[in-house]
């Protein structure tokens, strides 16, 4: 009886976690591929403009009181809590002056030239964020992808018990075998940060929609919003400071920024808000993040500050990494590694890989179930199934289809009409196309390495015509080479695969 | 034919290479009710400030959500599925009541 029952629940198990798999994997890949390119979001969202192709300034020589009369020239923008996003922040090289109500305004920081910010022309880095999120099918996308984040998290936990029971050899030499000893080798690796990400992940979409109840039932009926049950604890709101309405001069900025760094010198600046400027109670606070305390403090809930008097540059607040309550900590926690916010760009390329790993992965757990599936018409017919036709076209699809979302970034002209619409359409059709080609091409191997080959061509061209279009175009080369590097692996990896099954049972039992 | 139904639901089943329409039903949704109830459960019991102890309910309620649902499904039977949902919902509806 017990040994029934054990049986029993090792079947159920498995086959939660393989009917779970079939469901959410597809659109997992999707989440995992483009957050890969949203990890880097800041160099690719500066890439895709060309006014933002210039050298980065030091903070301190710039002269920030010039660019600010520019644009407090102008009566109409508001004149308290304006917040000034100092170049290098998020890997922007412009100086941006803004406010909550207002629409930012760039600067190049050292011919303190307005220029261009292109928002309406080009949408590439935000648009591979959204499709990160769902954000494309709006509200209904946004719950997909939480319900798939939160099936992640079940998957996670059931393959966990599964490897802990099971006790996997990992020794076959068939196709099967190998798959399953990648899937399972991999994913023992890579699942805590697939943990974390898939849970701050849900979170976001899913988490904070349906928080209206239980914030009901905490303030006994008083809010049905969230926001003012943790908003207290995530955001605390800074109380006015009460203007004297009297004009003083302000003090020159670099100096006050001197003046912080000497204050918190682990400090690296990212933002300034100023408060009451051109008033004899004006102050600046100095916004920043401390990179010897990752994990505690970054870009959301808990931000370190040095808040100094515009007028005498007296020390107002000093408030550091570890002045906070713990609800702001572990939310910064669980949210550290799936924003990177001020992360440098080695750590980003470590997630990404660590990503691109869980991509395979899930690849090869779909693979798993197909060759299950394969196994049944083995010497029969032509093993030819939806499933599989669908995830090939979205998982190696999606490779043609996002090259060209990068090739069409250089080749369409700036000033043609609805360009980003342009972009999105040719993408969308690309994807679409390549469901299309993937039902019509009855032998998968052989559509699967001409995806591989084109999505190369595509990632090839894409940084070649960026550095013919744009002339000062150096200072974002890692782009470039890392997406060059990526088109040959792609074209490589397609003269690599096999081409039909007989070849890819020699080939994986080489391997 | 409630005892009918009893044994319906108490007999377990001869494989579990089926998972069934009830017991996902269980799970996706006995799930959410349960474990939503549970963290609010929490917040109340977590010795801090409401604001600060609500943070901790949110962030972990999906997480939860994940492990009810997967605590149900495996049940033996299909009757201890249905009491894994139903007990801790029934107790934990109780303590928001006296709670609240």
């Amino acid at each position: 009886m017990q040994e029934s029952k054990s049986k029993l629940f090792k079947q159920r198990l498995f086959r939660i976690h393989s009917s779970a798999g079939i469901t959410f994997s597809i659109v997992m890949y999707i989440s995992i591929f483009f957050g890969i390119f949203t990890i880097l979001l800041p160099y690719i969202s500066q890439w895709e403009k060309p006014s933002r192709h210039f050298e980065k300034a030091e903070l301190i020589n710039i002269n920030y009181n010039k660019m600010l009369d520019v644009v407090l020239q102008n009566p109409d923008f508001p004149k308290d809590n304006i917040l000034i996003n100092l170049p290098g922040n998020t890997g922007d090289p412009a100086l941006t002056i803004t406010h909550m109500f207002a629409k930012p305004i760039s600067f190049n920081p050292i011919s303190e030239e307005r220029i261009d910010d292109e928002t309406s022309k080009t949408h590439l880095g935000k648009f591979l964020n959204e499709l990160h999120y769902g954000a494309p099918l709006k509200l209904a996308g946004r719950l997909i992808f939480g319900f798939v984040a939160i099936g992640t998290m079940a998957l996670i936990i059931t393959g966990l018990i599964l490897v802990i029971k099971m006790k996997f050899q990992n020794k076959g030499k068939n196709q099967h075998a190998v798959f399953s000893k990648i899937h399972i080798k991999i994913l023992t690796y890579v699942f805590p940060v697939l943990l974390l990400v898939s849970l701050t992940g849900a979170i976001m979409n899913v988490g904070l929609i349906s928080s209206g109840p239980m914030s009901q039932l905490l303030t006994k009926g008083q809010s049905l919003n969230i926001d003012a049950l943790v908003g207290s604890v995530l955001f605390p709101r800074a109380e006015a400071v009460k203007k004297e309405n009297k004009n003083a001069s302000m003090l020159k900025i670099q100096d006050l920024l001197k003046k912080a760094k000497e204050i918190n010198p682990e400090l690296t600046f990212k933002q300034l808000k100023l408060i009451n400027w051109n008033d004899s109670s004006a102050r600046i606070q100095v916004i920043g993040y401390n990179p010897y305390k990752p994990f505690l403090n970054g870009r959301i809930f808990n931000k370190p500050s040095v808040t100094l008097s515009a007028t005498t540059a007296e020390l107002i607040t000093n408030k550091k990494v570890m002045d906070n309550t713990w609800g702001a900590f572990l939310s910064e926690f669980l949210f550290f590694l799936h924003f990177l916010f001020g992360i440098d760009i080695f750590t980003r390329i470590l997630i990404a890989i660590i990503m691109l790993f869980a991509c395979i992965g899930i690849g090869f757990g779909v693979m798993i179930h197909l060759e299950k599936q394969a196994k049944k018409f083995q010497d029969k017919t032509i093993f030819y199934h939806w499933l599989g036709k669908l995830s090939l076209s979205t998982m190696i699809g999606i490779l043609p289809a996002t090259g060209s979302l990068f090739l069409m970034q250089w080749i369409l002209p700036f000033d043609i009409e609805d360009r980003v619409l342009i972009q999105q359409c040719i993408f969308y059709n690309i994807w679409i196309f390549t469901l299309f080609w993937s039902f019509y091409r009855i032998n998968s191997y052989k559509a699967s390495k001409e995806f591989f080959f084109t999505a190369g061509i595509l990632f090839i061209l894409a940084p070649i015509l960026h550095l013919i279009k744009v002339n000062y175009s150096m200072s974002y080369i890692g782009i470039d080479i890392t997406l060059l590097v990526l088109g040959i692996s792609l074209i490589f990896i397609s003269k690599k695969l096999p081409k039909d099954r007989e070849q890819a049972k020699l080939f994986w039992k080489k391997n | 034919m409630i005892k009918q139904l009893y044994t319906i639901l108490s007999t377990p089943e001869n494989s579990g290479k089926k998972i069934g329409l009830f017991r996902t039903i269980c799970s996706i949704f006995g799930g959410l009710i349960s474990a939503y109830l549970a963290m609010t459960v929490v917040a109340f019991l977590i010795p801090s400030r409401i604001q600060e102890a609500a943070v901790f309910s949110i962030m972990f309620n999906t997480l939860a959500w994940a492990c009810f649902s997967i605590y149900i499904a495996l049940a033996p039977t299909k009757l201890d599925s249905l009491l894994r949902f139903l007990l801790p919902t029934i107790i934990f509806s109780i303590t928001i009541y006296i709670l609240y």
